[in-house]
């Protein structure tokens, strides 16, 4: 790992190409971790302390102190005196340039300092109650079912559609085979947003509207997946399926047992592609699903959104849960993904 | 084992034939290689038995029965690929079963066929090997055992020994030669190379440019080409030909001048003068040095090919400006630039017409 990272172009001393390209790593990197990293730790702050000016780094929250005679925890501060001592004490109230405090060790007694003589004491302490609170009090459960629901069933379904689709234009040779794979790549050229309002009638009119199915079906068939396995199928000699086809193996378990099982990695890589894909999709669950009971996570993370207020601590956390799914999906699965786009010539 | 019948045998892609009407007839339990230059229609035609490749006109019969639209498997046949097309993800034992469960065959069944197939090649060792795992010569038996293991009523050989290194083809071949005499199953053999016809199969068929040329023992068409392809095609090396005439008849004799060969008289009966020919002389058929004492023949030698048990001669013939090849058995002290009388072997001129290419005879 040391040696790989640590290598360089020039044959001992680091060139002038190996600068550029670590310096140019580094900041690729840094601009894809510094908002991940910083949702992260952001995830653990309280509603204030997110939204404070300056930013701060680690969830923080304030220290307090449980005070004999004071029903309520204080929260604690440090009052530097006029012989400049530090002591930690609790803060009762604050009015104007003046401050009432009380000493931890003198219970009884109320002390009245400057403002700015004292100095609020925080601690680094994550707020886990971003993270319980949702799940108790938002349908996080059902949300996520939906999600793994969607994404599973039109991921499988993805992969089994797509290399037939691509077993047929990639291994047999039929009048208008190139006409066909040229349109469905043509559609790669359709954004969402052109489609979105005729596949919603269809939708409509298949009565699927608000109904999980019909965010899966309306994605399963894609242009990209056909085009990745038909690439990689292309590279599967025709050899093996006419040797098959002299060992008595029907069309269909040439299918299934040789060009599946040699297009892995081009499924594996279709597969996490997919994952990400429907995990993330946000617009069209949107448009096709209207009662919360169906709502996809994406969705659910919405909903701390009103129009007044953003519950930023709750989207924050929930955001980091929904994001781990994909990312040890990626973790396992991320040998295949660069095995899978090498090998299919696809970038 | 079947007995396989061709019939006007004909394959064209689009208005571009390729295969233009082959007939031929092929007997149960026999080895037969078909050979010829690359882009022949030598593994189309393959193929079109194998049921790979549909056949435009005409019709394959096995036994009687035809088989035009049947499926490879239909048909009964097996087939070992150039590229062995072993599949890469199953090891060897599912490599040599999946034929077999494809048909449905029982679990015992196949377990026996698989283990004899395994002993009968030596394969017992890498059944759980996958083929990755496998030097060229073992992926070639397994390929092998794969058409082996469905008691198949043709095998088809795609030149199959054409990835092997040299001493691993002539082991192969002999292998090959062995498993048809134990299975005596009809075997038909594609290749390019002449050697592997000749020392394989019990009958050659030589194809051209999508046609038959000649069909025949190995050594009918060593002996007695029926034409300038195969004269050239059989033997290596290759026959020289030469450029000559007809000068007359002498009593069912012609007399045949070349700038080359000088006079030389062959027993052809229904020969006219002035025709036009080409003197094919093989190699081997050259009586050199001593043996050649006399003859009017001198070979400028150019280069000399010793290989201890036998010695070839490149040179020219009485100045002339092709190359002619001289086989000599043993060793034969000469060097470049020598002049060494040669003289062509009774009964071993051939003669061709120099249009048609037809053979004319040989005396």
């Amino acid at each position: 790992m040391t040696g790989f990272l640590t290598r360089t172009r020039g044959k001992t001393r680091m060139d002038v190409t190996d600068i550029l390209a670590f310096a140019w790593l580094i900041l690729g990197t840094l601009v894809i971790a510094i908002p991940i990293g910083w949702a992260f730790l952001s995830s653990f702050k309280p509603e204030a302390e997110i939204n404070s000016f300056p930013p701060t780094l680690m969830p923080r929250a304030a220290e307090t102190l449980v005070i004999e005679g004071y029903d309520d925890p204080l929260p604690a501060y440090a009052w530097t005196d006029e012989t400049g001592e530090t002591r930690t004490v609790g803060l009762i109230r604050r009015i104007g340039l003046k401050a009432t405090v009380v000493d931890p060790d003198t219970p009884g007694e109320r002390l009245s300092v400057d403002a700015a003589a004292i100095e609020k004491r925080t601690e680094i302490r994550p707020e886990w109650s971003n993270y319980t609170d949702p799940l108790e009090r938002f349908a996080f459960l059902t949300y996520l079912k939906n999600s793994v629901f969607v994404t599973v069933v039109a991921t499988v379904m993805t992969l089994v559609l797509n290399s037939m689709a691509a077993f047929a234009l990639s291994k047999y040779r039929f009048r208008g085979s190139t006409t066909i794979f040229v349109l469905m790549l043509s559609t790669l050229m359709l954004p969402l947003s052109v489609i979105m309002v005729p596949a919603f009638m269809v939708i409509v009119g298949l009565n699927l509207a608000d109904n999980l199915w019909g965010v899966i079906f309306s994605t399963v068939a894609t242009p990209t997946g056909v085009f990745l396995l038909r690439q990689y199928m292309l590279t599967i000699p025709d050899d093996l399926i006419e040797a098959a086809r002299v060992d008595a193996a029907s069309e269909f378990r040439i299918y299934w047992r040789i060009i599946l099982p040699l297009s892995a990695p081009a499924l594996a890589v279709l597969a996490i592609f997919s994952v990400i894909w429907r995990w993330n999709d946000f617009l069209w669950p949107l448009i096709v699903l209207s009662s919360p009971e169906n709502y996809t996570l994406q969705l659910g993370l919405n909903a701390f959104q009103g129009q007044f207020t953003v519950q930023w601590h709750y989207i924050l956390s929930m955001t980091v849960v929904a994001l781990l799914p994909v990312t040890l999906i990626f973790l396992f699965l991320q040998r295949y993904i660069t095995e899978g786009v090498a090998s299919s010539g696809v970038k | 084992m079947a007995s396989i019948r061709m019939d006007g045998l004909t394959k064209a892609y689009g208005s571009v034939e390729v295969i233009h009407g082959v007939d031929l007839d092929i007997e149960e339990g026999e080895f037969v290689a078909l050979v010829g230059p690359s882009g022949c229609g030598k593994s189309t035609m393959l193929r079109m038995i194998a049921g790979l490749e549909s056949i435009s006109r005409g019709e394959i019969a096995f036994d009687g029965a035809v088989v035009n639209d049947m499926t490879p498997s239909e048909r009964g046949i097996s087939m070992v690929f150039q590229s062995y097309a072993l599949y890469p993800h199953l090891t060897v034992r599912k490599n040599l079963s999946f034929g077999l469960e494809n048909l449905r065959m029982k679990r015992a069944e196949i377990d026996a066929r698989v283990a004899e197939a395994a002993r009968m090649l030596e394969l017992d060792a890498y059944l759980d090997r996958k083929p990755k795992a496998l030097s060229g010569g073992q992926r070639q038996r397994v390929a092998i055992g794969r058409a082996i293991v469905r008691h198949p009523k043709v095998f088809l050989f795609d030149e199959p020994l054409s990835n092997l290194d040299a001493k691993l083809r002539v082991q192969t071949r002999g292998e090959i030669t062995r498993l048809h005499r134990q299975l005596g199953t009809t075997m038909i053999y594609v290749t390019h190379d002449q050697v592997e016809a000749m020392t394989m199969a019990g009958k050659i068929v030589v194809l051209n440019g999508g046609r038959v040329e000649q069909v025949g023992r190995p050594l009918d068409l060593f002996e007695r080409p029926a034409n300038l392809f195969v004269a050239g095609f059989i033997g290596s090396p290759r026959m020289n030909l030469y450029d000559g005439q007809i000068t007359g008849i002498e009593g069912g004799m012609a007399r045949i001048a070349s700038p080359e060969t000088g006079e030389l008289l062959v027993p052809l009966g229904d020969a006219a003068a002035g025709r036009e020919v080409k003197i094919g002389l093989r190699p081997s058929h050259f009586a050199v040095g001593p043996e050649a004492e006399g003859s009017p023949l001198m070979l400028d030698v150019d280069q000399v090919e010793s290989l201890g048990h036998e010695t070839y001669l490149h040179g020219r013939l009485n100045g002339s400006q092709g190359t002619t090849i001289v086989h000599v058995q043993n060793h034969l002290e000469a060097s470049p630039g020598d002049r060494i009388p040669v003289r062509p072997r009774e009964g071993h001129v051939h003669l061709f017409d120099a249009a048609g290419g037809q053979s004319l005879g040989r005396g």
